[in-house]
């Protein structure tokens, strides 16, 4: 299993966010889960990937060039994978992956987030997603969505595309998860 | 192509019709639509001259979804001589939908 991971690049964080990026990157290398993400050496998605390495995991890292020109890129990843722009990193990083987890993250976090639901949920993107809300950090995305439901500006039957996970290792659960809740939105919607 | 039916036209083209017609109800905003809509424009091919296929943007068209009770889409229904002989509700593989619409023939 490939597992793709949105993530801050921010290193201005507070520590515990840090500590769960690190915990979360050890999992999955123990779990000998394959981890690709946005290729940065630094914030969550730097420590997410120096985890991965230390324990034994595969990490590869997509970035754009001009990002990995301006030295922002990881130095010791198993493999990074170099793409012309912002919109074909996200499209070959979904295309790598057979699940999506976003960590706590910053607006760049966000849109990659956003991009998987829209994407689930015009059935172009099939796995499952999972919001890591360390210290309910989405909360109040997750009130805003409930807002576009109750808004008629988003179905509610569409709140099964994604999951959301407290710790790490609630995060592992829902990979390991075979038994999807209620599917059915996905063959039929209502109207 | 498969034909665009709405609330004014559906009369004419559906009901009216002398041949056999499929309907698709569908709308932008459904994932699994999107997996039927392809077929049907196959369909829509395939079976030209023999059968008449056509599409229904539900959310364009509300009189006509309510008025065959579509609470689920993507829909699909089949009319002979104006009234429905069958239906095949949700998305499935194009053969259900070859074996429905060659009952119909």
């Amino acid at each position: 299993m490939t597992v793709c991971i949105f993530a801050a690049s921010s290193s201005r964080i507070d520590s515990e966010y840090v500590a769960v990026a690190a915990t979360l990157g050890s999992l999955l290398a123990h779990e000998g889960i394959d981890v690709v993400f946005g290729g940065g050496g630094i914030g969550l998605m730097g420590k997410l990937a120096d985890a991965v390495l230390e324990n034994g995991g595969k990490i590869t890292g997509v970035i754009p060039a001009f990002m990995k020109e301006e030295g922002w890129g990881h130095n010791e990843l198993t493999e990074m994978i170099i793409t012309p722009d912002m919109s074909e990193r996200k499209k070959k990083m979904f295309s790598m992956s057979d699940a999506v987890v976003a960590l706590p993250g910053g607006i760049g976090t966000l849109e990659e987030l956003t991009e998987a639901i829209t994407l689930k949920q015009l059935s172009l993107f099939n796995g499952p997603i999972i919001i890591l809300n360390t210290n309910g950090y989405y909360d109040s995305l997750l009130k805003f969505i409930d807002h576009m439901i109750s808004n008629n500006f988003m179905r509610f039957e569409h709140k099964g595309i994604w999951e959301t996970a407290n710790t790490p290792e609630e995060v592992l659960t829902a990979l390991n998860n075979k038994e999807r809740g209620n599917e059915e939105w996905r063959k039929i919607a209502k109207i | 192509m498969a034909i665009e039916v709405n609330d004014g036209n559906f009369e004419e083209v559906v009901v009216k019709s002398d041949k056999p017609v499929v309907v698709d109800f569908w709308a932008e905003w459904c994932g699994p639509c999107r997996m039927v809509g392809p077929i049907i424009e196959e369909l829509s091919k395939e079976y030209a001259g023999k059968v008449v296929v056509t599409k229904c943007d539900v959310d364009n068209n509300p009189q006509v979804a309510a008025k065959f009770g579509i609470r689920n889409i993507p829909t699909v229904l089949f009319f002979k001589n104006g009234t429905i002989v069958d239906k095949q509700v949700g998305a499935v593989p194009k053969n259900n939908f070859v074996s429905k619409i060659n009952a119909l023939l």
